[in-house]
């Protein structure tokens, strides 16, 4: 039986090795400690890529690759973070330029040869071509729809105190990628069947986003929602600190596992001010503020999973909406924490839905427990199986 | 993983030692650092800074006569023997972080430790021993295997807490997200 989660599990694994040798060839070329952060393996979208990098000026160096794989690669950096590299390194301007290049080059490489190596198969890539650019523009996404899944490897690697985001876009041909990760996948299966969990978490953002709208009169402008395949640690590793308000469930049928929905704890107060509006003053999450997050939550996760729970012909008891009002990185460590309890990786359903102009984002987190996620995919593969022959 | 290219200079017995037995746990010598989760540093008169500490549970563990600290942030209480990785353990990342100061040369005799964390986040968490508990006992019950005295513990509650450590004194400063209410 094809086990996605142990292929993508795989290639995650081999992603954190490309970010530990270009971390240690960093480290070589700067004399700085240089050392992987986090790592993750993402289902994603090019509209996800592009919203996440923003119009920051990126480098990126891109290759194609042929032989094992085929594909074409591409790592994209920060400007301001090649500079930092640049300046650990003490070059100056004249040597700016192929300081980057270098960067690019070691970490392009030093992931391809993991995968070559792990493989045991050539991996062949065509000269670097350096690409200065705003944000995704960067990436050589051209010939994807800003809707379509693409699966990208994002990386954080650590300057002494400094952290380097890079964005590793590596586009071999899906089903290649699965076959090469488990050659017992002849049929593409495994790809099928991430990509059935990626639409279903879509799927269930866009019906949230309408439930959101419905509770608080804000228009929602966008919603946009990517698989993150991580250790447990890397969760609460790859969030940024900060006060956030909201609410976690726990989900008793199949996916299982959590399900966090946080605000901003401004955006939290104007969410909490458009459903019940009261010149009272604020009350410090308790009472009426805390009761309509509450109630917010339940709307919203409803929208998040009767989609799925329809799909998979069953229903998704929850339990009642733990209300939430701490930092976000502690939030989410606890729920990793449950987690890491039976399992040492997770499939993080990772979503924003943006209101009111941008207002207010709401951060939606689906973290489901593997077996019971196996489960409900076995389900909804054999129903859509049966639905085409049908 | 690279190290840092000064090395701590502490103690000449220590030479033929490993001098960092668990790689996962950086040596360093700069003014601040940051430890992740799962993840560990020592210092040599800087502050080390963990943040997101709900249930985890941060162990210092200082030695301020020689003016040298470490801090890991595990998540979880027991790993046993052969784990994946021993930063996520309490049990393994202590006995490796005590390995490591005592591979550049420190006296256990010197050593003091201090435990931040170990909050109850969730309701979902007291059905049984929450994970925090759990967590900040096996911290207690380490660093007392170890015969390291806690000079401070800020353990408990449900909010989630940052600490800064400061490797020169041996000082933890804690600061929550919000006012606990336990």
């Amino acid at each position: 039986m094809t086990d996605e989660l142990s292929a993508i599990e795989r290639y995650n694994h081999l992603a954190r090795q490309g970010a530990a040798v270009t971390a240690d060839s960093l480290g070589q070329l700067t004399g700085a400690t240089v050392r992987s952060r986090a790592t993750d393996v993402r289902l994603t979208v090019p509209a996800g890529i592009a919203d996440r990098l923003g119009d920051r000026p990126y480098v990126a160096i891109q290759a194609d690759f042929d032989g094992h794989l085929d594909g074409a690669a591409a790592i994209a950096i920060a400007r301001e973070d090649v500079r930092t590299v640049t300046e650990t390194m003490g070059a100056d301007d004249a040597l700016h330029q192929s300081g980057l290049e270098t960067i690019g080059n070691l970490a392009v490489s030093g992931f391809v040869d993991v995968l070559a190596n792990a493989f045991q198969e050539a991996i062949y890539l065509t000269p670097p071509r350096v690409v200065e650019g705003a944000g995704a523009e960067v990436l050589p996404l051209e010939e994807y729809a800003s809707d379509e899944w693409i699966i990208t490897i994002a990386s954080q690697l650590e300057l002494v105190d400094h952290v380097l985001d890079l964005e590793l876009v590596m586009l071999p041909d899906g089903e290649g990628l699965f076959h090469a990760l488990d050659p017992s996948d002849r049929d593409g299966s495994a790809l099928e069947r991430i990509v059935r969990i990626g639409d279903l978490a879509r799927e269930g953002t866009e019906q949230a986003a309408g439930h959101l709208s419905m509770m608080t009169g804000l228009e929602a402008d966008l919603a946009l929602s990517r698989l993150r395949f991580a250790t447990v640690e890397a969760i609460p590793t790859e969030a940024d600190p900060g006060n956030v308000v909201g609410t976690v469930f726990e989900l008793e049928d199949a996916p299982g596992g959590y399900l966090a929905l946080l605000f901003e704890e401004e955006a939290a107060k104007r969410v909490v001010d458009a459903m019940v509006p009261t010149d009272d003053p604020f009350d410090d999450w308790a009472g009426m503020d805390k009761s309509a997050i509450e109630e917010l939550g339940n709307v919203t996760t409803s929208g998040l999973i009767d989609g799925w729970a329809e799909a998979q012909g069953s229903t998704i008891a929850h339990s009642p909406p733990e209300f939430v009002a701490d930092d976000r990185v502690a939030i989410l460590g606890a729920v990793a924490n449950r987690l890491a309890l039976e399992q040492s990786t997770a499939v993080i359903g990772d979503a924003a839905i943006s209101l009111d102009g941008g207002a207010v984002a709401c951060e939606i987190y689906l973290l489901p427990r593997h077996p019971l996620l196996r489960e409900a995919l076995d389900d909804l593969m054999s129903d859509d199986r049966t639905d085409g022959d049908g | 993983m690279a190290m840092a290219d000064q090395a701590l200079e502490i103690d000449s017995s220590a030479r033929g030692q490993p001098r960092n037995p668990a790689e996962w746990i950086r040596v360093e010598t700069v003014d601040r650092l940051a430890v992740g989760i799962a993840d560990g540093a020592i210092l040599h008169g800087g502050d080390l800074r963990t943040s997101g500490l709900g249930s985890c549970v941060a162990v210092a563990i200082c030695a301020p006569d020689e003016g040298v600290g470490g801090l890991i942030h595990p998540m979880l209480p027991h790993g046993g023997i052969s784990v994946e990785n021993r930063a996520k353990y309490v049990d393994t990342a202590v006995a490796d972080l005590v390995a490591t100061l005592e591979g550049i040369g420190i006296d256990r005799s010197s050593m003091v430790g201090g435990l931040v964390g170990g909050a109850t986040m969730f309701s979902l968490d007291r059905e049984a021993d929450s994970i925090g508990e759990r967590n900040a006992s096996a911290a207690e019950a380490q660093l007392a295997a170890f015969e390291i005295p806690v000079q401070t513990e800020d353990v408990g509650g449900s909010s989630g807490r940052t600490a800064t450590v400061s490797t020169d004194t041996g000082e933890i400063t804690v600061r929550t997200a919000k006012t606990d209410s336990s």
